[in-house]
Formats: structure tokens, sequence, C-alpha cells
């Protein structure tokens, strides 16, 4: 029973830690992974 | 000092207390009175019963670091077995007597109490006496009979006198009234460890049996009723149940007189059989004695088995089989003041609680015993519990007595007998068996503290060490437009490819919408990321009260965007519920940390030592639902889960 604790625990806490250095956040807005090459923009600097 | 030689047998012997009048020559066991400087041989004083005790005329030891010698013994016998009074003399010319009983030391001496004394035939157990502004509770209360005595004396000893004695404890101290004079006489002591007496020149021990060799004397004589061959193991036995007609034979000195012939009905045979030697608690123990008692809540039909177990060292102790669970239980030396029926008490440092009472009734007994057994014979019984030991008061006409079980697994009890044969299954979870969760739920809390400890390094790593980095931070006017409008922000660079980049809009958005679709550059490459974003923010009164709906800020990541120089370019469409322009503060923070996953984690973690608890609690529940205060008080003895 511990045995299996610990083992869930650890796993918690490295997948923790590469979720913060992922910066992965469960309630955060990610956007999507899609990219596009722009070739002109329009607008103006404020 | 005084010397002096035997009038029998020309012996020397020595009177070493002035308070010494009486001394029995250690060589022909005359029984010499001391008159003025002549000894007046008053005869042959009994022999005394062989026993275990270590102690000797000669053997001396420390008592509150006052040094005494043992110059004389009396051995008395009473209902429940015999004891030895030891005489003992300080350095300081104070005499004290050394009581030992059932493997008990207590050191009392003679007081002189101002308040009169109750009479024995008013005492009973439990019952509060105070004395001297002192309050004992009457413990037990017995008429003993002399056996015999030996060395000096402060007084004339006989074979067969007869003294009534009451015990009585309180405040960590035991009172004895002596009834055997007028008045009677008082003496208060104090148990002590053998170990704290640094006892020397005590004799030597028994040596070791060999294996499969009996550790014991037995004395063999057959049944009266039926001529089945029967043994006595110690010289405390009082009573011997026999195995094959279920008489119940009385002891008294050399001769066996029969109590009750044939008087059970009841044939049971036992589990452990009579005779099994094994150790048990650093001890080896032989089975001499079996009783089922049946009782518990009033009109359930509950029994249980004890066995009465014998060492020539330790005395005797008792192995309790209830539902398949075992308890080694003693006579308890030093006993907890409380009162019938209290919740809960500390003794020892440990808090027991109550769990059980009621009546116990002998339904069958087989063996020796130490007491004059009977079928039918009664008493009140109420347990308390502090897992792994159970304490037990038991009261009936005569005495209160105390004894402390200790949960013996059988597992342990197959390995102490050499029994092969599986015990009685277990049923249910009894009273003082120890929880198994608890440690489970200890360590798995200590888990969770040692994981959520390194959660929150890991966390204070990625603030501080690998600290976010607000790349850019912007002030923009989000002005109504009949169409989408585009913005363009400031060019920022990332030097280093960024893990995560957050877009944050910090608008004072109110009754409105807002639709972002923000797409992040790279100025050289022209490498766009795409991202959308709907804010909204309303707010009201509504029926006098407050309401609202939305937030004025929202924030999104992009991830993994390499290094370089950005710009945002953001499209965006404003509602036309509110026809102010919005103030929107741009923020874009490069790698940065959130908390979120961190409350997550620990709330994961969490759930470990919670469901770990849940478990214990589950077990203690079973405890108690058998116990007179648990959820179901009337269901004592009716356990039916089974392991």
């Amino acid at each position: 029973m511990i045995k299996t604790n610990w083992l869930a625990g650890l796993l918690a806490l490295a997948f923790f830690t590469h979720a913060q250095y992922q910066g992965w956040s469960l309630f955060g807005h990610e956007t999507g992974t899609s990219t596009a090459r722009l070739v002109g923009a329009r607008g103006q600097h404020k | 000092m005084k010397r002096a030689s035997c009038p029998s047998c020309a012996a020397p012997v020595v009177f070493r207390a002035a308070t010494s009048i009486y001394v029995v020559c250690a060589f022909c066991r005359s029984t010499l009175l001391r008159s003025g400087e002549d000894l007046q041989n008053l005869g042959r004083m009994a022999d005394l019963l062989e026993d275990s005790s270590r102690l000797q005329i000669g053997s001396s030891g420390s008592f509150r670091r006052r040094h005494f010698a043992v110059i004389g013994r009396i051995q008395l016998k009473y209902e429940a077995g015999f004891w030895n009074e030891w005489h003992i003399l300080f350095d300081d010319g104070r005499s004290a007597w050394l009581a030992e009983a059932a493997g008990e030391l207590i050191v009392s001496a003679q007081v002189a109490v101002s308040d009169p004394l109750p009479a024995f035939a008013t005492l009973a157990p439990e019952m509060p006496v105070i004395l001297d502004g002192r309050r004992f509770i009457v413990s037990d209360l017995a008429t003993a009979r002399c056996i015999a005595g030996e060395g000096e004396l402060p007084f004339k000893v006989a074979a067969g006198y007869a003294v009534q004695t009451a015990d009585l404890r309180g405040n960590g101290r035991c009172l004895t009234i002596d009834y055997s004079e007028t008045p009677p006489l008082v003496f208060v002591g104090q148990a002590v460890a053998f170990a704290d007496l640094q006892l020397d020149n005590l004799r030597a021990e028994r040596p070791p049996a060999a294996e499969g060799a009996s550790q014991v004397d037995a004395r063999a004589f057959n049944c009266p009723h039926c001529a089945a061959p029967l043994a006595i193991h110690s010289a405390a036995i009082e009573s011997i149940a026999c195995d094959s007609c279920g008489s119940i034979i009385g002891v008294e000195n050399e001769n066996f007189r029969l109590l009750a012939h044939a008087a059970q009905s009841l044939r049971e045979v036992p589990w452990l059989p009579l005779g099994s030697q094994g150790r048990l608690f650093g001890s080896d123990w032989r089975v001499i004695g079996f009783l089922r008692r049946s009782g518990g809540s009033p009109g359930s039909d509950y029994s249980w088995s004890e066995y009465l177990l014998f060492d020539a060292q330790q005395g005797f102790a008792w192995l309790i089989e209830d539902q398949g669970h075992w308890n080694f239980a003693r006579s308890l030396a030093n006993p907890p003041a409380v009162g019938r029926g209290q919740a809960k008490f500390r003794h020892d440092g440990q808090e027991f609680k109550r769990f059980n009472s009621g009546q116990a009734e002998v339904i069958y007994v087989v063996g020796e015993f130490y007491w004059r057994v009977a079928v039918g014979e009664r008493c009140d019984f109420e347990d308390y519990v502090c897992p792994p030991l159970l304490l037990s008061r038991e009261v009936n006409a005569r005495e209160a007595t105390w004894s402390q079980g200790e949960y013996l697994s059988p597992v342990e009890l197959c390995a102490g007998f050499g029994i092969r044969t599986p015990p009685p299954k277990r049923r249910g979870v009894y009273a003082n068996q120890p929880n198994p969760l608890a440690e489970t739920h200890r360590a798995t809390c200590r888990l969770f503290w040692q994981l959520a400890l390194a959660a929150t390094i890991v966390q204070l790593v990625f603030a501080f060490l690998f600290a976010s980095q607000v790349v850019l931070r912007q002030r923009l006017v989000l002005t109504p437009q009949n169409d989408e409008a585009t913005l363009i922000s400031q060019d920022f660079v990332l030097r280093k490819r960024a893990r995560a980049l957050l877009v944050r809009h910090d608008t004072n958005l109110l009754n409105n919408w807002l639709s972002l679709n923000t797409t992040l550059v790279e100025k050289n490459t022209g490498e766009a990321y795409l991202g959308l974003q709907e804010i909204s923010h309303y707010k009201g009164v509504e029926d006098g009260e407050g309401w609202s709906e939305g937030s004025p800020a929202d924030e999104m990541v992009f991830q993994a965007v390499p290094a370089g120089t950005y710009h945002l370019v953001i499209e965006y469409e404003l509602g036309k519920d509110n026809a102010e322009s919005v103030v929107d503060t741009l923020e874009v923070v490069r790698n940065p940390t959130g908390w979120s996953n961190y409350v997550l984690l620990l709330i994961f973690l969490a759930i470990f030592p919670l469901v770990s608890r849940w478990r214990r609690d589950a077990f203690e529940a079973r405890r108690w639902r058998d116990s007179d205060l648990g959820d179901e008080p009337g269901s004592g003895g009716s356990r039916t889960d089974e392991d």
C-alpha cells in the first residue's frame, strides 16, 4: 500500500515538475499549436 | 545484636533486631522465644512450602536509598494462593515488611492511624475508606492462614493461625489492615519493582529445563471420584477440575476433598490442551487450567475461553480466547483508582477507554486453579481498552481485581506453543486488537508531508531561480468600431526560447464584451502564432442585490516560442452594449510560474492520507460497534464479520 503511494506520489511530483517546466496549466488558456507565416500586417502602432 | 545457642540443637541463633522476640532455628526449626538472657523453646515450627522466591534469610537490598537485610519470613496461604511476608531490618534499626505475592513486591511498615478503623465485616470490595484524610479503595478481603515462619520475627507465629486482612489501594500506596489483633494493625506500603530493590545474596535461579522436560515439579494423585490420574503443578493450587468426570476437587495441604462430583453437564475440549508448554513474553508457560465463561451484555449467550498458565518463576497468567482473538493477561500490581462506569482514564501514561461491561459466569472448568473454582461462579466485569492493551476489572463479593491483557496474534501464539494446526478463525475486530491501518495512515501522512515539501521546493525553484520575465507591458485603448479593428504592439525580444509565453489583457471593460484575435509574429521570419480570446464583464444591481458576471481580464499562453523579435497583431471587436472606449493593459510574460499546478498537486497528494484515514476509521468503527459505547449498544457478542 505504502509503496504504491510512494510510486504514485513520485510520479505526480515528476509530472508536476515537467508541467511547471513546460508552463502547462490546467486552468490556463493555451493557444492552438497552429502557426502560419504572415506576409503582411495591417494596423497601427499605439 | 544478641547471639545465643539453640536450646534444642545448640546451633547458633542471632537476634539482629531489637524488636525481634522470636527466632526459628535454621537447623532444627525450633521456635525460640527471647526471655531476658534465656531462650525458651516453644516447639518445632511447621515446614515452609517450597516456592520460587529468590529471596532468602540474609538477602539484602535498598529501599529509598536505605540499606536493609532480610531477617525473617512468614508464609501465609489464602483462598487465591499463598504469599511471603519477609521481615526486613534497616541499618538504622527500624524494621518493616517486604510482601511478595504473585511476583508483586510491596514494602510496608506499621503506622498509627488516628481515625477509627472500619470493622472487617463492614468492608466490601471497591468500598472507599478515608483514613487520616487519605482516600483508599478496598481491593481485597482475605482470611489467610499461616503456613510457617523462619528467622527473626517480632511476634509469635504458628501454623494454621488465621489472619483476616483487608487490602486497600489509593494514591499509589498500598494499605493493609490486619484484624488479627485488637485494635487492628495498619501497614502502609508501596509496590516496588524487583530491580529497584537492588537485592543481593539471592537464591540461585533454577537452571532452565532441558528441551521437552517439565520445568515444574508436579504432585500426582488420583481423582477421588473416578480415579483418573491428576497432577498439581504449584503449591498455590486450591482446586482441580477432573477432565474425565468433571468433578471439582479441593486441595488442602496434603489432602484432597471432593467439592462437586461429576457436576458439569457441559463438556469442552480445550483447543490448547492442558499440559501444553510454550514460550510467551520471555517466559516458559504450561497450560494447567481451562475454563469457559459466558456473559457479556445482559441477556446474551456470549462465551469465551480462558487458559490458566503457570511458570515457576513468574507465577500465573491467563490466555484468553474470544472469537478467535487471543490475549495474554496478568494481574495488575498497581491497579488504577477508577470508579465504576468511568468513561476513560489514564494509566501508565496511556489513555484507556471504557469498552464493555457485564456479568461473567463460569460454565465449564477443567484443570488446576489457584482458587476454589466452581461452575456458576459470577463476577461483574468492566473492560477498558488502549490497543494492544486491555484492562479488565472483575468484582465479586470478596475482591476487586484488575488484570492487564495484551493482544496476541494467532501467529505469535502458534509460534510460542509450537502449534501447527490452524487456530480458531478470527471474527470481527476485537476490543484491543491493534489497528494495522493506524501505522499505514501515519506512514501515508509522513509521505504526504515529504512530497508536499518536495513540491514546495520545486515550486520555489521555478518561482525564483527560473523567474518569469515581463518582456512587454503596453497600454492600449480599444474604441468601439463598426467592424473589426487591428492594433500592433511594440516589438519585444526573446533572447532565448520561451517554454511558455503568457499574454495577459487586463481591461476596464464593463457591461460589454470584447473579442480578441491575437497573432504573435516574429519580425524577421514572419512566423506567426494565433490565439483567440473572448472577454466579457457585466455587473449590476437587481432587486437590491448586486451581481457580476465574467471578468475584465484574460490571459493565454503560447507554447515553445523560439528566440526572436516579436510583436503582437491584435484584431478586436468591441460589443455595442457600451459605447465607452476600453483601456487594455497588455502584458507579455516569458516563462510564467503558475500556482494552479502546485495547488492541484497538493490536492492530489492529500487524497492518500484522506483515504488511509478513512480506512483506519472504518476499522475503529468496526471495533466500537461491539462496544457498550458503540453505535449498536445491543450488539455486544454478535460479531458476524469474518476477516
